[in-house]
């Protein structure tokens, strides 16, 4: 069973600071979890929590400002905070790639759609210039856009938002990486597009046997689409479990309401539930459990180092009173 | 103004010391051109014939010229005359220019196109050579040359205020706006136009170096300013004939005044605006 | 048959379509082409009723609201409130109709919607000062107050501009804008879909609290279904600038008649429901707004069913069951 094996990406302790003019924002706080072959982990959170930032650290694409101060992230053998630009290099694009945000943004605005596949080819898949178009069509075909032969062509302002989105799948695919990293990736996105894109995520995924990271702030839509999921608040890992078991019995406060506060299909808005207070300044002094002021069940013990406990194996959650 | 923006401006400058220096210069400047004449060391257009083209000396910190005036006396006078030129340019090239741009922005239709058509033919000239035809044929005076450096700085400020208006027009608060009841014109005056403007100042700032840089060209050429008044441009045309003779400090002095000016206007271009951005108040 | 449905609606909207001339690459000179944003809508909302409006981009919710709110002229159609012929008066001169107070909005992006120079005492206070009878800048301030408690915004909130308030403040300072006045009919433009689910929990409660105390109508405009189904009585379907059904949320959203309504439903993520088994997939992409075949059904194409009837007559809302009505040859 996959949980016996070695994980393929292995978070351990991870911290990232900001320096800003208005001080060290701690964006990151002794993050970790870890990435089997072939599993589809969701990271949940709201804005803030640090699920982007830590992505972009997995790929070293972070801001000049941050740092980071301690972790190892062991991908495949390599520890890609420790690597150099060169070894990871040889990594991202190739075995570890990423799909963001805003499809439209994220793509060159002047060089057509097809090149941009060519060139990731022809840089990581050492595939040969002749063969470059022949393969790029291929890719597009295998994201379901229609016309490719045509939309080699295209440029990016000529699409759609889930058409672009399908380039961008389309370049992070080409290589055939054992992990992709999508952040965001269809926010702004309308419904249908969205239901369209995430489907053909998990068949491509599941075709090459492709592990996926989807971070999210729509809970529903990690629910629906990953085995497990990773819930984070203000720069700490507080849950982590398999997608049933997280619903039908969270273990971290903040978990459950989250979930209280997602609207489903049945409910009525007496049965939504606010989460009281915000995100905590992420300067400064800070408690060790940053969900502290917001929480009902707080205790002194609580003031004590934050503990990583396993109630249930599989099934990891960061708190002194666990529900 | 109220405390809180008296607060913001000073937390402003003195957090950044570039901005710092860039205003105590400018308040350096500003005083020299208050009081300029009072704390001149000798009169600057009377004449020592006994004492010409001396080098700067103890008595003479910036020598004399031709005439035996005093260099430094004749430099800081004419800061007066340079800060008038060049601040009341910018004031009407910004005023009349943003103003215009605005509306060209916000009614489009004909407003647009003849806004447009008008600074489109300023550009089509060289600037200098059209301000120069601008005094020419409306007369050596002070005041024409103010004029022909707003004319032709015009079209800096409607562009800018054009597409800032443009971008604005769409804005929720906008469209908020009008659901409150305001006519189109009140929309423009308290919603759009005051959102232009802090992009705007760092172009200002600049411009005051153009503007001052333009004036001191012109009278340079013979044109605007006449000596004997003293006015940087004037100075270093009257000084450029002698440099070859050896004489170095008669275009040097008032040439490092203009440079030290013109780069003060451009640190203070950031500071400014930042002053007038709300955003950035905390 | 109008007379009598006036007494107890709000808004009445009649055959209303929005066409803007577009420029189209390569066409012949002297050509007019138009991109119909909205077509043939006709609708109501009755007194103090939630109406929910869902559908994708590209489909006209924006613009419908825009001819509702009065900031836009419509090409075809009318529109009445409370028995007045609003449709009537230009855009540019409703500001300063009566009505103008009646009728407001919620903005999506709480950001974009404050006016960065204004302190939210100041965005607050522009309506009451506008249209309100309020007599000096005591009175004003007076009700600021009022309404800021009312929204649950603090006082000392008050002074502050935009970028120093939250998503959640900012949304209720544009909240306390719109209902200052205290309008009949509250337009809400995806209020949450830019704030964080825990925030957005809190907002939407609010919103329904608001409604109940003040006893206004809503104009809820969603892509979001869920919260649609919280708070809306009724629901309109659109696209591509057409209704395509419309009936009680719970009846639509249990048994939905037109296929655009049921993809989009399917399309929901609905954990533990297996997902990508109940998909209704969509093939290719919407069909041009440009110059539209009157006659073609605007969902022709993607639809998974399809008649030939369905390119030579345009389907029209027909009822398929009490008050639930459906554009469709099939439904």
């Amino acid at each position: 069973m996959r949980r016996d094996a070695a994980p393929l990406l292995s978070v351990e302790d991870l911290s990232v600071e900001f320096r800003t003019r208005d001080g060290v924002v701690r964006a990151l706080d002794c993050v970790g979890f870890g990435i089997h072959r072939g599993e589809t982990v969701g990271v949940v959170g709201e804005s803030g929590s640090g699920k982007s930032v830590m992505a972009f650290s997995l790929m070293r694409i972070l801001d000049p400002a941050a740092r980071i101060t301690q972790g190892r992230a062991t991908f495949g053998g390599l520890d890609l905070i420790a690597a150099s630009e060169r070894e990871l290099g040889l990594r991202r694009g190739r075995d570890l790639a990423m799909i963001f945000q805003n499809p439209r943004t994220a793509l060159n605005p002047i060089r057509q759609i097809g090149r941009q596949i060519g060139d990731v080819l022809l840089r990581h898949a050492g595939v040969p210039r002749a063969q470059a178009r022949a393969r790029a069509v291929q890719l597009l075909v295998q994201v379901q856009i229609p016309d490719p032969e045509r939309r080699y062509w295209a440029y990016p302002f000529e699409l759609s938002g889930g058409m672009c989105q399908r380039v961008m799948i389309a370049l992070a695919l080409a290589c055939g990486p054992a992990l992709l990293i999508a952040d965001e990736p269809t926010t702004g996105l309308d419904v249908t597009t969205q239901a369209a894109i995430m489907d053909l995520i998990d068949e491509l995924a599941l075709q090459s046997h492709m592990a996926t990271m989807l971070i999210t702030h729509d809970l529903g839509l990690a629910a629906e689409h990953c085995e497990r999921i990773v819930v984070m608040h203000a720069g700490h890992v507080v849950e982590c479990a398999p997608t049933a078991e997280l619903f039908s019995s969270p273990r971290h406060t903040y978990t459950a309401k989250l979930i209280g506060a997602t609207p489903r299909p049945v409910s009525s808005s007496d049965d939504l539930a606010a989460i009281p207070g915000g995100l905590p300044d992420l300067r400064g002094d800070l408690p060790p459990c940053r969900y502290r002021a917001r929480c009902e069940r707080y205790a002194p013990l609580c003031d004590g180092p934050l503990p990583r406990s396993e109630p249930v194996p599989g099934h990891l959650v960061a708190c002194w009173k666990p529900l | 103004m109220t405390t809180a923006a008296l607060r913001h401006a000073r937390y402003v400058v003195t957090e950044n010391p570039i901005t710092l220096v860039a205003f105590s210069m400018l308040l350096g400047l500003l005083l020299l051109a208050l009081l300029g004449p009072l704390v001149a060391p000798y009169d600057p257009l009377k004449s020592d014939t006994a004492n010409t083209l001396k080098p700067p000396s103890a008595r003479h910190w910036f020598g004399t010229d031709q005439l035996g005036r005093d260099m430094l006396s004749r430099v800081m006078v004419a800061t007066r005359l340079d800060m008038v030129i060049a601040f009341s340019a910018v004031v009407l090239s910004f005023a009349v220019g943003s103003l215009a741009g605005a509306c060209a922005g916000v009614f489009g239709g004909w407003t647009e196109r003849l806004v447009s058509r008008i600074s489109d033919t300023i550009m089509a000239f060289p600037l200098f050579v059209l301000a120069m035809g601008i005094v020419a044929a409306l007369g050596n005076s002070v005041f024409n040359v103010i004029l022909a450096t707003a004319i032709i700085n015009l079209p800096f400020y409607a562009r800018m205020a054009r597409a800032e208006a443009n971008v604005r027009r769409e804005a929720g608060f906008v469209e908020a706006a009008r659901l409150s009841g305001n006519s189109t014109m009140r929309v423009l005056a308290m919603h759009i136009y005051p959102n232009c403007l802090p992009p705007m100042m760092v172009q200002a700032s600049l411009n005051l170096g153009w503007a001052m840089l333009n004036a001191a060209g012109l009278a340079f050429i013979g044109l605007g300013v006449r000596p004997p008044t003293p006015e940087w441009g004037i100075l270093v045309a009257e000084g450029a004939s002698f440099i070859l003779s050896g004489e170095w400090w008669i275009a040097l002095f008032p040439g490092l005044a203009l440079m030290s000016t013109v780069f003060c206007f451009n640190l203070m271009g950031d500071g400014l605006r930042d002053i007038m951005d709300p955003r950035r108040r905390t | 048959m109008l007379e009598a449905s006036l007494v107890a609606t709000l808004l009445e909207v009649a055959s209303v379509g929005k066409r803007f001339p577009v420029a189209v690459r390569g066409a012949a000179r002297g050509a007019e082409h138009f991109l119909h944003a909205v077509d043939d809508v006709s609708f109501s909302v009755g007194r103090g009723e939630c109406v929910g409006l869902v559908g994708e981009s590209g489909c006209g919710k924006s613009t419908l609201v825009k001819l509702i709110t009065r900031l836009l002229d419509a090409t075809d159609g009318r529109i009445w409130f409370d028995g007045h012929d609003i449709g009537g008066v230009p855009a540019a001169h409703f500001a300063r109709v009566t009505q103008r107070a009646q009728i407001q909005m919620v903005f999506q992006d709480p950001t974009d919607s404050l006016n960065p120079r204004f302190t939210a005492f100041d965005t607050i206070a522009d309506p009451v000062r506008r249209l309100g009878a309020h007599a000096g800048p005591e009175a004003v301030a007076l009700r600021v107050r009022e309404v800021a408690d009312l929204v649950g915004l603090p006082r000392e909130l008050l002074r502050r501009y935009p970028h120093q308030l939250s998503g959640g403040q900012k949304q209720r300072v544009g909240i306390a804008r719109a209902v200052a006045l205290e309008p009949a009919l509250l337009v809400l433009d995806e209020p949450t879909s830019a704030l964080d689910v825990s925030v957005q929990a809190v907002i939407l409660k609010l919103l329904e609290d608001l409604r109940r105390r003040l006893g206004m109508s809503y104009l809820f405009v969603s892509h979001d279904l869920n919260v649609v189904r919280l708070l809306a009585d009724r629901v309109l379907v659109m696209y591509l600038g057409r209704i395509v059904e419309m009936g009680g949320v719970e009846d639509v959203f249990a048994s939905p008649r037109h296929p655009y309504t049921r993809a989009l439903l399917s399309s929901v993520p609905a954990p533990g429901e297996g997902g990508a088994g109940r998909r209704i997939r969509l093939t290719g992409e919407p069909r041009s707004p440009i110059d539209p075949d009157p006659r073609v059904c605007r969902f022709y194409g993607r639809c998974p069913d399809g008649l030939a009837r369905c390119t030579e007559e345009m389907p029209m809302l027909k009822v398929t069951s009490g008050d639930h009505f459906a554009a469709c040859h099939l439904a």
